[in-house]
């Protein structure tokens, strides 16, 4: 009886086994293996990036002053960081020479601090607040905590400044020349204190509501033009006084809420996207530029030389097994890796050809480099040779899937081989062409080695577009998102912001793929549904 | 179908000797293999100014074999050796200083699956046209209208020139490639199961309309259609196995076969 259950239960198992729904559980669960990686990379990437973006909050610390040395302490506004292991401070690690390597552990923070300004003309110098990064030692740490009331205002400069907001004040029009000299920065120490002490009688005071703050900014900025300033209590406790008009951006980082946070992290975006690195707020908008041309560049120099070697390999070449051989060298040119190709191009094309052109057109630059030098045009060839076997691959495919019959039709009314190939053949192939496109500037936006070697740098100043002719400076050296990610990563230590914005360029760098692919795509369904039989 | 029994009873006679002052095609010993094997075997055939052939025959007896062989389609396949003469108005079109492209002009084809272009109906038609230098867009328009009312397709696409070929149904595609045949204005057309895809109606439209080109064009149709044949066909070939295995007018052909091969397959016990 029991042996007899058994055993249909094994025939039934064998009969779905022979069934083949077994095969369908299997691929099932290989694309879930691959959607689940691809989902935990892109996990990874933007949680690291929105890191970046979200707004921090600000800490208030007490530390014992170290150079005071007499227990003193000072207060200071400043974002916490990680955890390093610093070097015992030179006096200790004199007294203990045996332990010279001896350490402990420190907290990285990037705080405010007061900076001198040289006074420009009989203007008395003023101090601004800017941000620095320092190490405070855990056992120099008193108190560290998150006080509500802590504000972070962005100015129209797009520098930023934490304090106390204490009230809102309003000067007389008559004060309003001396007033506007001291607009920028107000100073308790310089004398600035005391003008709105003597003027207090011609100043007008209004509460301010620190749930409504931005609010209040917003009424008094519209309301009435560069009259009303906020005061604020700065962290060595001298306040400062700042036009409403100048604000830019009211921000209570310590008492957000969630849909508050995810619209400041979207603003921070936003200026992460729109901004040079030398701004006040470093941005990438740079990189996004230089990575968009070298993708174009490259695709400019890629295209008409993948179609006419996938035409001729194709269309002209005998089928036979030079033909093969050939066909197979290319293939395997896209197993070559990057940095031999970034080798090729640094020997052959800018110190050979960079070289002669130079010598030819640009002599009166010599000995300074203008072609000979890595650059925008020679990283795009590099990447150009890189990603040409994908490209002449996908489109001799497309070639091989026109239908024969239609180059007989073309043939039948009189067109010569020539314009059978490219009035029918190749306008039939084109998908198949952005195919390979859309694969190559895959591949070629996010490789980085061939760069290194080519005119990539992490910063520069000279825009490669400009309303200069030729508008479009190929020989300048460029900025790129795939080098940002690596230098971020590779060069700048342990800073946990270096490694978020590496994240954050990422991603940008994911986007911007995706966005040009998107282009690819439209144009690729725009041909097939107009034109083409075959998929592509 | 008076020309059928016009050509087919009075000229009977003359028929059998391969001679006549009307002869613009003229197939001598045709043989041709891919690679190794032979698929046609010393044919002998002609074609007479404006007059209709049919090409019948079991599938995969040659007949579209032989059709490539008048415009020298088979160039383009390395693996296809050819080997006899095939004579045009006089000229082999197999020597070496003929001029391929001219040739093809001359001699329009239709194929036996309909093979627009993927490009709009309008270029469909125009391309041999462009090919040929026109330009001038009044023109070009002029031609096409004309291309596609003599292939009776004008009236179903006239509002729709630019629209992908591909849109139309494989009935209205085989009429388009018609046109666009016709729109260069070749002198002989050759046309492979042009009906293979057409509802009755259609069938009987295209029939009338190849009655109608036979005043302008020489036409050698292949068909699988029998009656079809004795429709519009003053002649009628039939091939077997590569070998042109009986010629005569098409009245004669079907009533009394001279082969046995013949009328075992007119008479459907082929096989
Ligand atoms: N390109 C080619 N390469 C190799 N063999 C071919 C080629 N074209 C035709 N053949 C062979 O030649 C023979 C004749 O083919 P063909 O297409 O002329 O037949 P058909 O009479 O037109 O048949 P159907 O009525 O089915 O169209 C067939 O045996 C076919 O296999
Ligand atoms: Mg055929």
């Amino acid at each position: 009886m029991k042996q007899s259950a058994f055993r249909s239960t094994l025939s039934a198992m064998l009969s779905w086994w022979r069934s083949g729904s077994a095969w369908h559980w299997y691929s099932l669960f290989a694309l879930s293996i691959a959607a689940l990686l691809v989902l935990a990379l892109l996990l990874l990437i933007l949680v690291s990036s929105a890191q970046y973006f979200w707004p921090q909050p600000i800490e208030e610390w007490v530390i014992r002053d170290a150079a005071a040395d007499n227990g003193q302490s000072q207060r200071l506004f400043a974002y916490g960081g990680e955890t390093v292991q610093i070097p015992l401070p030179d006096a200790a690690a004199d007294s203990a020479s045996a332990e010279s390597s001896a350490m402990r552990a420190a907290v990285l923070i990037r705080y405010q601090q007061m900076q001198q300004l040289p006074g420009s003309g009989q203007a008395a110098a003023v101090s601004r607040p800017v941000w620095k990064l320092q190490a405070v030692a855990e056992t120099d740490i008193v108190r560290r905590g998150r006080p509500h009331s802590l504000a972070l205002l962005t100015l129209s400069d797009a520098s930023t400044v934490a304090g106390y907001p204490l009230q809102w004040v309003r000067m007389v029009p008559a004060a309003a020349s001396e007033q506007t000299a001291a607009a920028v920065v107000a100073d308790a120490d310089t004398g600035e204190l005391t003008l709105t002490a003597t003027a207090a009688d011609d100043s007008e005071h209004r509460g301010l509501q620190l749930d409504r703050i931005e609010q209040q900014w917003r009424q008094l900025k519209t309301g009435q033009q560069e009259a009303w300033s906020l005061v604020l209590e700065l962290h060595d406790g001298s306040s400062m006084q700042l036009p409403a008009a100048d604000i830019d951006r009211i921000l209570l980082p310590n008492r957000l809420s969630l849909a508050a946070a995810a619209q400041q992290a979207l603003h921070n975006a936003w200026l992460f996207l729109s901004h040079g690195p030398d701004d006040a707020v470093p941005g990438i908008l740079p990189a996004i530029l230089g990575t968009v041309l070298l993708v174009l560049v490259m695709s400019v120099l890629l295209v008409p030389v993948a179609i006419l070697t996938a035409v001729y390999l194709h269309e002209y070449a005998a089928q036979n097994w030079v033909t093969g051989l050939l066909r197979a060298a290319i293939s395997n040119l896209a197993g070559v890796p990057g940095v031999v190709y970034g080798v090729f191009v640094l020997g052959v094309f800018v110190y050979g050809a960079g070289g002669r052109i130079d010598a030819l057109l640009f002599a009166e630059q010599l000995p300074l480099p203008t072609f000979g030098t890595g650059g925008l045009l020679w990283a795009a060839l590099a990447l150009a040779l890189l990603t040409m076997p994908v490209v002449i691959a996908a489109t001799e495919e497309g070639l091989s899937r026109i239908p024969a019959d239609l180059r007989l039709a073309s043939l039948a009314l009189g067109a010569t081989r020539t314009e059978m190939v490219w009035g029918v053949v190749v306008m039939a192939a084109r998908p198949a062409l952005l195919t390979g496109l859309i694969l190559a500037i895959a591949r070629a936006a996010g490789e980085v080695a061939p760069l290194l070697l080519l005119g990539a740098v992490a910063y520069t100043q000279q825009p490669l577009l400009d309303a200069e002719p030729p508008f479009l400076h190929l020989q300048q050296p460029f900025m790129h998102l795939g080098y940002q990610v690596y230098d971020l990563a590779m060069q700048s230590g342990q800073s946990d912001t270096a490694i978020a914005m590496a994240y954050a360029a990422t991603l940008v760098l994911l986007l911007l793929v995706v966005v040009l692919n998107l282009f690819a795509f439209r144009l690729r369904a725009r041909l097939r549904s107009r034109y083409s039989t075959a998929p592509g | 179908m008076h020309a059928k029994k016009h050509n087919g009873e009075q000229q009977q006679a003359s028929l059998l000797q391969a001679e006549h002052d009307d002869v613009v095609v003229n197939i001598r010993d045709l043989s041709v293999w891919y690679r190794q094997r032979q698929v046609l075997h010393d044919v002998n055939l002609y074609l007479r100014e404006r007059h209709v052939t049919a090409l019948i025959g079991p599938s995969g007896c040659g007949k579209s074999t032989l059709l490539r062989c008048l415009n020298r389609l088979n160039d383009l396949d390395e693996r296809c050796r050819i080997n006899g003469e095939v004579m045009i108005n006089g000229r082999d079109i197999y020597a070496p200083d003929e001029d391929v492209v001219s040739l093809r002009r001359e001699v329009g084809m239709v194929f036996q699956r309909p093979n627009p272009f993927p490009k709009s109906i309008f270029d469909n038609v125009a391309y041999g046209l462009r090919l040929l230098g026109m330009t001038a867009r009044v023109e070009l328009q002029e031609q096409v209208r004309q291309a596609l009312q003599a292939a009776a397709l004008w009236d179903e696409v006239r509002d729709r020139l630019h629209n992908s070929a591909l849109e139309l149904s494989s009935g209205q595609q085989q009429r388009l490639v018609i046109a666009r045949a016709l729109a260069v204005q070749p002198k002989i057309l050759l046309l492979d199961e042009p009906a293979s895809n057409l509802d009755p109606i259609s069938m009987l439209k295209l029939e009338e309309l190849i009655a109608s080109l036979k005043i302008d064009y020489t036409i050698l149709i292949v068909t699988h259609n029998m009656q079809q044949a004795a429709r519009v066909s003053d002649f009628t070939a039939f091939m077997d196995g590569g070998e042109l295995v009986e010629f005569s007018a098409t009245g004669e052909l079907f009533t009394t076969p001279k082969q046995r091969r013949t009328e075992d397959y007119i008479t459907g016990r082929y096989g």
